[in-house]
């Protein structure tokens, strides 16, 4: 292993244009003094223990120009407001959206539509330096928005570095169900790095499924900073179907009481694929309830990490925080590193996390097939099945379907890699 | 129907089935005892696609086709069935959404049309009251929190489901009280056809008064040592199984 100097990050910026999004001064003052100081962490550092990113470090990224792609077949459900986003470019904007729901895009946004964010360690900071384009959306007080949000972020073309930048203001008492979905075309040893800072107001509602089904040479970064205010209901689901290189930092402040927060995740991993979760989840309030299961499939050599965090701070009393994390490798060769960490500063919670790590259960694929079903098909079920609660909180049916469908082309391909 | 000819089968080299002889034609029900370790279920097994055995001898034509090549899937669109000696929980997968699946693959192997979801509930609810088993299990996941007679209910409402040519019954009646085994026994009795068949492997002559085989086989050490009438079953109980050991020669 090369260690990795501080004059790494540099060169790997070397190439990047500045930020292109207008910020306020106050996310970029500081920012680039501190970055000129930082590195690429190592694996001493904690964050970053099982995920090298010698390799990351060592991309030539250069932005090039590429012509307009048919989105149409990235669009994960057919009957949504869509936005499409290819590379810096926005391709794609819904032409109505419902009254009370402004999405701004691009060049659109002033600085003055930025509210306060959290930008530590190098991949927020390498976000802030260089945001190409990204949207602001706002939801007004007591909106239900009647179809879901949809946002594709497609990387295109080869040693593609992106750096998407995305604000959503959820107003009291609305609700809404936003679906993300980040893909790569003709991508080799590309880099994405998505930034959302999102605010949920008071008694309002909201669903986040991002879906990741990223090509084999990408390496994608995702952060998504939460505030919750008091009697808001957040539910982030994070479904990793395919993807080379795969990082999430989530961090949820729950910053009022009655609120309740649930995480979940799927991954579902093969070949020489990573995937890091990193969550935490930060009550500083009293009467909150949070959610976390973050269930994983890892085949081959495929390597996955969760790293969930939750605080409990010293007024935050009558906290239930449940914490959840459990795999099926399906070959010796995978490996999963799984840390729940609660750090509980209150004496009147009730908390829990456990984490397991099995095998898929060959008797019932053996009984299923016995039926005249197809191993791959068997495989399938199973996997299906196990991630099924996870599955299940994805509030759109259309979406559902989506990965389902995505699933089976998935283990089609896994079976037929085998032979 | 099944022709089994000097069948030999090891798991982690360890002989257990050794030179196993059967022939079962369409119409039959044949049906085979023996004691504990004998090599019954290994004999299920095996004709199931269990892919632990190894078979070191023999082979098995089903039906025209040479079965032993073939995958676990490929025996049962052939029309092959176990019911299994204990069937396994699958929690998250529905009961009937994987019959139906396994329904079409073996129509489609058969070179018919899928059913459609009408015909299909139809025959759900058909096939359910034929086991009385109660429709609520036949829509939960596969067999989990099934009490032991209902998950051997299940198997034969499964097998109801897939109309199978060969049936291998292991143990079906084990678990069952008086009711469900007069069900259960009624059930196989209603699928019997002159166009298939059904192996029912037991320790009590008692299922046999309910289903009345062709032929009773002895299986012991690895081979099929005796074989009668329904008669032999009554024999059996009555002299249990050191009569055949005694007469077994080494
Ligand atoms: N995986 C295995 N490894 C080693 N030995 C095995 C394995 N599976 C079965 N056996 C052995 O094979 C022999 C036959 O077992 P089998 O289950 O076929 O008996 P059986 O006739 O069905 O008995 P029972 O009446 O108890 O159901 C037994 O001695 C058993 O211990
Ligand atoms: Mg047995």
């Amino acid at each position: 292993m090369e260690p990795v100097t501080k004059a790494t990050l540099q060169v790997f910026r070397k190439k990047l244009s500045p930020a292109k999004l207008l910020l306020p001064s106050s996310f970029i003052d500081a920012n680039e003094k501190e970055l000129i100081e930082m590195d690429f962490p190592n694996s001493r550092q904690e964050a970053w223990k099982y995920t090298r990113l010698n390799r990351v470090a060592k991309i030539n990224l250069e932005s090039t120009p590429s012509s307009i792609i048919d989105w149409s077949s990235y669009l994960m459900v057919k009957d949504a407001y869509n936005f499409v986003f290819q590379n810096t470019e926005c391709i794609y904007k819904s032409p109505d959206l419902p009254k009370g729901v402004s999405i701004k895009i691009g060049e659109q946004i002033g600085a003055t539509d930025w509210l306060s964010s959290i930008n530590e360690g190098h991949v927020a900071k390498l976000n802030v330096a260089h945001a190409q384009n990204g949207c602001v959306i706002n939801i007004s007080d007591g909106v239900q928005v009647d179809k879901p949000i949809q946002l594709i972020f497609i990387s295109d073309g080869p040693k593609q570095p992106n750096f998407w930048r995305n604000q959503l203001q959820h107003g009291n008492g609305a609700k809404a169900d936003i679906h993300v979905g980040y893909f790569s075309k003709d991508a080799i040893d590309s880099y994405s790095n998505v930034h959302w800072s999102v605010f949920l107001k008071e008694n309002s509602h909201l669903i986040m499924t991002k879906i990741q089904n990223d090509g084999d040479a990408n390496y994608h970064f995702s952060t998504e900073n939460i505030s919750q205010l008091k009697d808001s209901n957040f539910t982030l689901n994070t479904l990793t179907l395919d993807g080379s290189f795969v990082r999430n930092d989530v961090l949820v402040k729950v910053e009022g009481e009655n609120c309740e927060t649930h995480l979940n995740g799927a991954y579902i991993m093969k070949e020489n694929q990573h995937v890091d979760n990193h969550t935490t989840v930060d009550h500083i309030f009293p009467n909150c309830n949070s959610y976390e299961l973050y269930k994983g499939v890892m085949d081959d050599k495929s390597t996955a990490v969760f790293n969930g965090k939750v605080f409990v701070r010293p007024n935050a009393q009558k906290i239930n925080a449940f914490q959840s994390n459990a795999n099926v490798l399906l070959s010796n060769d995978a490996a999963v590193n799984s840390k729940p960490e609660l750090e509980i500063y209150a004496d009147d919670v009730k908390c829990s996390h456990g984490s397991t790590t099995g095998q898929l259960d060959e008797e019932a694929i053996f009984y299923l097939r016995s039926r005249g079903i197809s191993e791959a098909a068997a495989r399938q079920l199973v996997v299906a099945a196990f991630m099924q609660d996870v599955f299940l909180k994805v509030a759109s049916n259309d979406l559902k379907s989506y990965i389902y469908q995505q699933l089976a082309v998935r283990f089609d391909l896994y079976l037929q890699d085998k032979d | 129907m099944i022709t089994i000819k000097d069948l030999h089968a090891s798991i982690e080299g360890k002989p257990i089935l050794k030179g196993l002889n059967l022939t079962v034609k369409a119409g039959e029900i044949h049906a085979i005892m023996g004691p504990n370790g004998a090599g019954k279920s290994t004999l299920a097994s095996v004709l199931a696609g269990r892919e632990e055995y190894e078979i070191t001898q023999g082979d098995v034509n089903f039906n025209g086709v040479d079965l032993l090549p073939l995958s676990v899937e490929e025996r049962a669109r052939e029309g092959l069935f176990l019911a299994f000696q204990y069937p396994v929980e699958i929690p998250g997968v529905s009961n009937i959404n994987f019959l139906r699946t396994a329904l079409n693959e073996i129509r489609e192997h058969k070179g018919e049309k899928g059913i459609s979801a009408k015909d299909f509930m139809s025959l759900v609810r058909e096939k359910s009251a034929l086991v009385e088993l109660d429709s609520k299990l036949a829509s939960r996941s596969v067999n989990e929190g099934f009490s032991g007679g209902e998950k051997k209910r299940n198997e034969i409402f499964q097998m109801a489901m897939l109309n199978p040519i060969l049936s291998i019954l292991d143990e079906t009646d084990s678990g069952l009280d008086i009711d469900a085994l007069r069900i259960v026994a009624n059930g196989v009795n209603q699928l019997k056809t002159d166009q298939n068949a059904t192996i029912i492997i037991t320790h009590y002559q008692r299922l046999l008064d309910y289903i009345i085989p062709d032929f009773v086989h002895v299986l012991y050490d690895g081979k099929i040592v005796k074989s009668g009438g329904k008669d032999l079953a009554l024999e059996l109980e009555e002299k249990g199984y050191d009569w055949i050991k005694n007469n077994t020669p080494n």
